[in-house]
């Protein structure tokens, strides 16, 4: 009877959690090995497979520019997310002081974050326009020489970076603030009692405290700049010449503009590790 | 007294230039809709004869190349209020099950449902058109729909598990002693409940699908099947970019989201820290 009603129970658990473990197994499983599986095989829209080894990853490696998806992934995930996270926990230690406007602050700085990213990513190409632009016709004013900002190499994946940080820095600035607001203020009046300063608090006390948490927002940040589809695609197309195109926008180049299918899995074969493995150790840290 | 005030200063000018940097472009996103074309070279940052044509065009369809996006916008609408719903549904039951049964393997779902809402979903589109492809459900709003689901059911997941934990246990033993099974409880009490975390979850999803550019992009071929966003990052295509127009319709598209974005934003930072602050 015990036993009966026990595995009632679990029965009832399975069923509630099953229709998440169905899309889990259908669409999160399923096309993860299929995208593994067929990176080594040939592959077009409408033709069956045909095994070919690892030629998919050498027509990768010997592809012109491919090169850059490893270098702009290194830019965009190592040093504008670190640049992001830097700049998000000074804004988080500014905004955790109370002052007048702090709430009309906090509502004004979340509308980056509430804007689509089309829209937002519209208005970042016009203002970069490089005869017509907002920045061009200033600097045009100024006396200072255009620059062509979406057509230069290093200017356009600069561009993304400051992008990514323009559209995500509220959001790891709220979350950051989130995280200082949980630090006891008994901590710093004992702090003060001891006679620290500024300083000393910060390095002493807030840093410690809240470094986990810096931790996790800095690995998230990371696993989502480096899959991150649409600041590249809508912003440069991979201009100029395919130098600043990432995984995941070479992969849609080589499946639907190459049609190339198994040259796209690879692409995101040489991905696929490195995610995974920061998401367990996020994972790990996060815990339940 | 001193340094307290020269601490001011510093703090009101630093939020000062990065509130410009964060602004800035949105505000010039709304000007650049209401500039007449003669203006849209000037760098001076007002309108001097604001214009609502780009608006009208946006109304009338007026212009070669935007014949679709009414339709494109009732597209966005169904699959983001599909999106939402299942996102709802399966939300809601995997949240009681992980909230209140302790089942054999249920820490395992939990970590899937955490490993769906850290990975990106950009690394599943390509296999997820051939798959899609292969059960000939390609230029469907179906594949969209699942895809949606599937990529913000687990934050739903998350949020109702955290809600329904809060709910305290004797008002479910109750009910079982009085002969209620689980289903009643879930749909009698569980549900009443968590309304308003429901609704919080619904309208996340529904934001997340009506802002999704890549899997629309991957899925949709016929440009009638398309949903806003891949209409207007369409426009960027051509060789002479109609700024006016990208601008305005770029703002139509934006004010759903934008709104539904500010009365959830509780929410959207506290379902993440939640977990996060206390490891």
């Amino acid at each position: 009877m015990k036993i009966a009603s026990r595995v009632k129970k679990y029965l009832i658990g399975y069923i509630f959690a099953l229709p998440f473990i169905i899309l889990f197994i259908l669409f999160v499983i399923y096309p993860l090995g299929y995208t593994f599986s067929l990176s080594f095989f040939r592959k077009m829209i409408g033709t069956s497979p045909i095994f070919v080894g690892f030629d998919n990853f050498i027509y990768l490696l010997s592809y012109p520019s491919f090169n850059y998806a490893f270098l702009n992934s290194i830019v965009l995930a190592g040093i504008g997310v670190n640049l992001k996270m830097f700049l998000a926990l000074i804004m988080a230690v500014l905004l955790n002081v109370e002052f007048r406007g702090r709430r009309i602050i906090r509502a004004l700085l979340l509308l980056p974050w509430a804007i689509p990213m089309v829209p937002s990513l519209v208005t970042w190409r016009w203002m970069l326009d490089a005869d017509y632009g907002f920045f061009n016709n200033s600097f045009a004013l100024m006396g200072l020489p255009r620059i062509p900002f979406l057509g230069i190499y290093e200017s356009a994946i600069s561009m993304a970076v400051v992008y990514h940080i323009w559209r995500i820095l509220p959001f790891y600035t709220l979350l950051l603030l989130a995280g200082l607001q949980s630090i006891p203020r008994e901590i710093y009046e004992s702090a003060d009692v001891d006679g620290a300063n500024w300083w000393q608090k910060f390095w002493r006390v807030t840093f410690p405290l809240i470094k986990p948490l810096y931790l996790i927002a800095t690995l998230l940040s990371t696993i989502w700049t480096l899959g991150d589809f649409t600041t590249i695609w809508v912003l440069t197309r991979g201009a100029p010449a395919d130098t600043t195109n990432v995984f995941a926008t070479f992969a849609y180049k080589f499946a639907f503009q190459v049609a190339n299918f198994g040259a796209a899995y690879a692409t995101f074969v040489f991905l696929l590790p490195v995610i995974v493995i920061l998401i367990i150790v996020l994972l790990r840290r996060i815990g339940d | 007294m001193s340094l307290k005030r020269k601490y001011l200063i510093t703090l009101y000018f630093v939020l000062a230039f990065i509130l410009l940097f964060e602004i800035f472009p949105i505000y010039w996103l709304g000007l650049t809709s209401v500039r007449p074309i003669e203006e849209l070279l000037d760098p001076q940052p007002w309108p001097k004869n604001p214009t609502a044509r780009a608006y009208v065009t946006v109304v009338t369809l007026d212009y070669f190349q935007i014949e679709h996006f009414h339709r494109q916008l009732l597209n966005s609408i169904i699959i983001a209020l599909a999106t939402a719903g299942f996102s709802m549904f399966v939300s809601s039951l995997g949240g009681y099950s992980l909230a209140r049964i302790r089942f054999p393997g249920n820490t395992i779902v939990s970590k899937a449902v955490l490993f769906t809402y850290i990975m990106p979903p950009s690394l599943l589109a390509i296999a997820f058109f051939d798959i899609m492809n292969i059960y000939g459900l390609v230029n469907t709003y179906p594949s969209v729909i699942i895809a949606m689901t599937v990529f913000t059911t687990p934050f739903g997941l998350w949020i109702m598990k955290q809600a329904i934990r809060s709910i305290p246990i004797e008002v479910e033993e109750s009910a079982l002693i009085d002969g209620a099974n689980r289903v009643t409880i879930f749909f009698r009490i569980i549900i009443p409940l968590t309304a308003p975390v429901l609704v919080a979850l619904a309208t996340y999803s529904f934001i997340q699908a009506w802002n999704e550019y890549l899997y629309v992009l991957v899925l949709m071929s016929d440009a009638r099947m398309f949903t806003a966003p891949v209409a207007i990052a369409s426009l960027l295509q051509v060789d002479e970019i109609p700024w006016a127009l990208v601008s305005a319709m770029s703002i139509v598209f934006s004010i759903p989201p934008v709104i539904f974005f500010y009365a959830l934003q509780k929410y959207m930072v506290a379902g993440l820290t939640r977990g996060a602050v206390k490891a």
